[in-house]
């Protein structure tokens, strides 16, 4: 096989989420006999159970194929996965980065969606030839006329020779092949020059380290070598270099225009950053490539061990988490009601839920998350700053002059007959719509400045419920905003539950507490004694409610030998032991702190 | 040893009702098809394991509503247990099925008979009409009455009535109403239970909501010693917290809950108590049918069979006698529990002969707080 960059074509495949971006990665892998049939699980890229489970793609993976193309020749052909969601946007563009072109899949049956247009402009930004494909024309609602006309319109770029596949039946798989070979530019790097090589997906392996994928754009690199990682500074000894087919196999050298991935006894996920330049240590690149930043995260909650485990086993998993996951920050702190925690930042929501299964599931921990924060700034009367991420730790009123909270620009798209119950939703969360466009007769792209804060409470399940799951979100950070914020407290039988204080806008607060109190009433069983559900900003009270006392004195019946009823009654059961936590003769059940964010359709 | 066998089938959930059961209308007879298969397996694995040694003694067939099975599925569960257990003779044997009034007919009746039950169990709850649909039970009082007379005809004249007080809408006076046109029908066997709202049901929802009232705390109580006043005018024993019966006519098979006796529990969600270890099947139907029986099974720490000697035995009005506890744990009850007996004693709420121990009748009202306070469990005291 020559190495000719001519014969080279590093791709990805973008799409939104659930257009069939997996599935489609599995067949082309299929259909180049890179994996065995027999070896072929469903969504080979997919690595983690999670990721399979919830049909997204969380890390990324690069796969070299082999075809043999209709005009005579083998091509190497570089399958770059991303993630399709909005949280890792960072990543996605990196990975776009190391790519002459994207398969843009559509859904035959959606049609173009936020995220889809999102990752087009990211591809574009990176100079990617986009080759559209349009997926599912198995169903029998498939549009692909329209879904065609509507990627022209909205895009801008030709698709009337778009593949039109099956990426579940294996339909047309060919074709899409064929268009990677003829529309996808080769790369055109220096192998003479000096090593200039894109970090575009890094993951911690128990026996190599830290594995890094990345693209060779000039020069090469090979066992032995001493690299230097050009933002973080650090140099390495190159200890394997190699490429996934899928499986990873060694290779004397990696040269520009290759995909591959590189192990150099790295400890630290976070010590080889996606975004990063590797270059040689004794013959170094002038400058390195652009685009590198450092992943902040957005979205903060407290993770706390639940009663009977301990703090040390969470701190133990954070850490193994962090090894792999450069995004994830934790720091100790310690609530009055939760005793102590950490505080974690996450890139956003499905981040922080990602996490938090893991931590559940993988390492078979309990835990308790509190209420999710963003970062707010609090402007002191002195005129200095403070970030704050956790309501708690707010100062006191009269020693700040006020509260900036980040806002986002936030892109919605959907059927235009849900505009008015959007922009409804919108605005009730505070949102001010910068513009509105038509995409298509019936599809339309909304525009919105919109408080971080408001975005990550429910907004999203609003959304999906509102649209019956046709609309679609992408937000990205925009800039700082003076607000009338204050801190909401909750009182169960009179006293302050920290976990539960959340910072809420002046205008909103009465309903959120009145929600707040409303969720509690529901999910705290009834006690022998009432128990008041207090909301309040400082001492006045916004909202309350009451669980009813329920007197349970007596021995239920008996039934069928079940003693188990009573054992419940008798002594905390193991089940119920890890779930409920106790505030002063409170009993709170674990889904409290969870219940009073969830989005609810009746309220 | 005895039988219990779970038939989780109604043809609709009552309000207050969070046992192990599914609503299936007039039927789904493929779902109930297979769990009877389910069932059978599981009757042949559990004699294989336990068949040897034991003599099977009484058989109580529980739900749900078994009588909502066309009885031929009933049938064939039975003849499993006969060809694979060793069952005593049917003069010796307890045989009772739970039936509720909606669901029995002459036919079934026969039916019954005929498969050698000598025991029913009525779930008739109340005698006045708006409580009843305030329990979303589908039978009216008139209903209850028609079916009880034809078990007591056609199938034995063994019958226990379940009725159940401090329900919405119910108040002392037709609370006694109840209770005495029961007596009227002198069935061999009361069972009379305080409504306990659980998580999850309809009326907790409904009370907590403030959407549903029940009679005070106070007015609940009074009921309760209302019914032993009036059953033991009518010569009923009051022999457990909830039930009584006419002389010779106690339920052996409940007995053995409650006196530490084996029991093999089969079907959904049953549990059993065999060889000092307790067990319990899955709750989910779908598992069962799968074979995928057992839950969980635990030994339990000598504390745990501790707590479960006192809360079993301290359910039976005589209680228990200290040489019997001595003879499960070798240790003298008095050395363990000295000074939170001594307490409840002279509270006058657990009292003693120096041979037994037994809750007195204020201790029947706070039984949960007497052995709670037993087992130095300060959750179930009053919160206050």
């Amino acid at each position: 096989m020559k190495n000719d960059q001519a014969y080279i074509r590093n791709f990805c495949i973008i799409a939104h989420i659930d257009h069939g971006k997996s599935t489609l990665a599995d067949r082309l892998l299929e259909s180049t006999g890179s994996v065995a049939p027999r070896d072929m699980r469903e969504q080979f890229l997919d690595n983690m159970d999670l990721e399979r489970e919830r049909g997204i793609t969380i890390k990324l993976q690069a796969t070299r194929l082999l075809y043999h193309a209709k005009d005579g020749h083998d091509y190497i052909f570089n399958l770059i996965d991303t993630p399709g969601h909005v949280d890792f946007t960072y990543e996605v563009s990196r990975s776009l980065a190391a790519c002459e072109g994207a398969v843009l899949i559509v859904d035959a049956t959606q049609g173009v969606e936020a995220q889809t247009l999102a990752n087009v402009y990211l591809a574009l930004e990176e100079n990617l030839e986009i080759v559209p494909v349009i997926n599912k024309i198995d169903l029998a609602s498939a549009r692909p006329e329209e879904v065609i006309q509507e990627i022209e319109d909205v895009i801008g770029i030709q698709a009337e020779h778009a593949p039109r596949i099956s990426a579940k039946e294996g339909l047309n798989i060919e074709a899409v092949l064929e268009e990677v070979v003829a529309k996808v530019p080769a790369p055109k790097g220096d192998p003479e020059g000096k090593l200039k090589a894109l970090i575009f997906d890094s993951y911690y392996d128990n026996y190599k380290g830290v594995v890094i994928y990345t693209r060779i754009f000039d020069g090469s690199v090979r066992v032995g070598d001493m690299i230097r990682l050009m933002n973080t500074k650090k140099v390495y000894e190159v200890t394997e270099v190699g490429v996934s087919s899928p499986v990873q196999t060694p290779v004397p050298c990696l040269s520009a225009g290759s995909v591959g991935y590189l192990c150099a006894s790295i400890k630290q996920v976070s010590d080889a950053r996606v975004g990063d330049t590797i270059t040689l240590d004794r013959d170094p690149a002038p400058e390195a490539l652009h685009g590198y930043k450092k992943v902040q995260p957005m979205v903060y909650c407290g993770v706390y061990p639940a009663e009977g485990e301990k703090y040390e086993n969470v701190k133990d998993c954070l850490e193994k988490l962090q090894v792999n996951d450069a995004a994830l920050l934790f720091e100790p702190e310690s609530s009055t009601a939760l005793g102590f925690g950490f505080r974690c930042g996450f890139l956003g929501l499905l981040h922080m839920e990602i996490i938090v299964e893991r931590l559940e599931r993988e390492f078979d921990l309990e835990i308790i998350t509190t209420s999710p924060s963003v970062i707010y700034k609090v402007v002191m009367n002195d005129g200095s700053e403070q970030m704050i991420q956790n309501p708690s730790n707010l100062p006191a009123p009269m020693t700040y002059t006020h509260i900036e909270e980040p806002m986002v620009k936030a892109t919605i798209m959907l059927p235009k007959e849900y505009v008015g119950a959007i922009m409804e939703l919108c605005q009730d969360r505070r949102g001010v719509m910068e513009h509105m466009e038509y995409l298509t007769e019936t599809r339309v792209a909304l525009h919105y400045q919109m408080p971080l804060n408001e975005v990550i409470y429910d907004f999203f399940d609003a959304l999906k419920s509102k649209t019956r799951g046709y609309g679609s979100l992408d937000y990205e950070f925009s800039h700082y905003q003076k607000s009338q914020l204050v801190k909401m407290d909750i009182l169960l039988n009179r006293e302050v539950v920290d976990a539960l204080s959340m910072i809420v806008h002046e205008s909103k607060a009465y309903q959120r507490g009145r929600f707040v109190c409303e969720k509690l009433k529901e999910v705290i069983p009834m006690h022998q004694f009432e128990v008041p559900i207090q909301a309040s900003i400082g001492q006045k009270v916004i909202a309350r409610e009451t669980v009813r006392a329920y007197r349970k004195d007596v021995l239920a019946k008996c039934y069928g030998g079940d003693i188990s009823r009573k054992k419940k009654l008798l002594e905390k059961q193991k089940e119920g032991k890890k779930r409920m936590r106790q505030f002063g003769s409170v009993e709170v059940p674990q889904e409290a702190f969870t219940a009073v964010l969830k989005y609810d359709d009746n309220k | 040893m005895g039988i219990y066998i779970h038939i989780p089938f109604c043809r609709q959930k009552c309000s207050y009702c969070d046992f192990v059961s599914f609503s299936v209308g007039a039927g789904a007879p493929d779902l109930q098809r297979s769990y009877i298969e389910a069932l059978k397996r599981e009757v042949a694995l559990q004699a294989d394991l336990w068949a040897e040694k034991r003599q099977v003694d009484t058989i109580y067939i529980g739900g749900g509503t078994p009588t909502t099975l066309e009885p031929g599925l009933i049938g064939e569960v039975l003849e499993e247990i006969f060809r694979r257990f060793s069952v005593v003779g049917p003069d010796r044997l307890e045989m009772t099925i739970e039936a509720n009034p909606e669901s029995v007919d002459t036919l079934s009746c026969r039916r019954l008979k005929a498969m050698g039950f000598n025991r029913a169990s009525l779930g008739v709850q109340s005698l006045n009409d708006q409580v009843l649909r305030s329990l979303g039970r589908i039978h009216d009082s008139r209903c209850a009455a028609e079916s009880f007379y034809r078990i007591r005809e056609i199938v034995t004249d063994n019958v226990n009535v379940d009725v159940m007080f401090g329900l919405p809408e119910q108040t002392t006076e037709i609370w006694t109403e109840t209770v005495e046109q029961l007596l009227l029908w002198q069935p061999s066997h009361v069972s009379f239970y305080s409504l306990q709202l659980e998580e999850g049901t309809l009326l907790y929802n409904l009370y907590r909501d403030r959407k549903l009232e029940l009679p005070s705390w106070a007015c609940n109580r009074a009921m309760y010693h209302t019914a032993l006043e009036l059953l033991k005018q009518a010569d009923y024993e009051h022999y457990e917290v909830s039930s009584a019966a006419l002389p010779g006519r106690r339920c052996r098979h409940n007995l053995k809950y409650w006196s530490m006796q084996e029991y093999l529990g089969l079907g959904l969600s049953a549990h059993s108590y065999l060889e000092g270890v307790r067990y319990e099947n899955t709750p989910a139907l779908d598992r069962y049918i799968a074979g995928d029986n057992l839950l969980s099974a635990d030994p339990g720490s000598r504390a745990d069979r501790i707590g479960d000697y006192l809360f079993t035995e301290l359910r039976r009005i005589e209680g228990f006698e200290f040489s019997d506890f001595v003879r499960y744990f070798g240790t003298d009850f008095r050395a363990l529990y000295d000074a939170p007996a001594a307490a409840l004693i002279r509270e006058g709420l657990l009292l003693s002969d120096g041979v037994s121990l037994r809750l007195s009748p204020e201790g029947l009202d706070q039984t949960n707080i007497v052995l709670g306070r037993l087992l130095n469990d300060e959750r179930v005291d009053d919160g206050q």
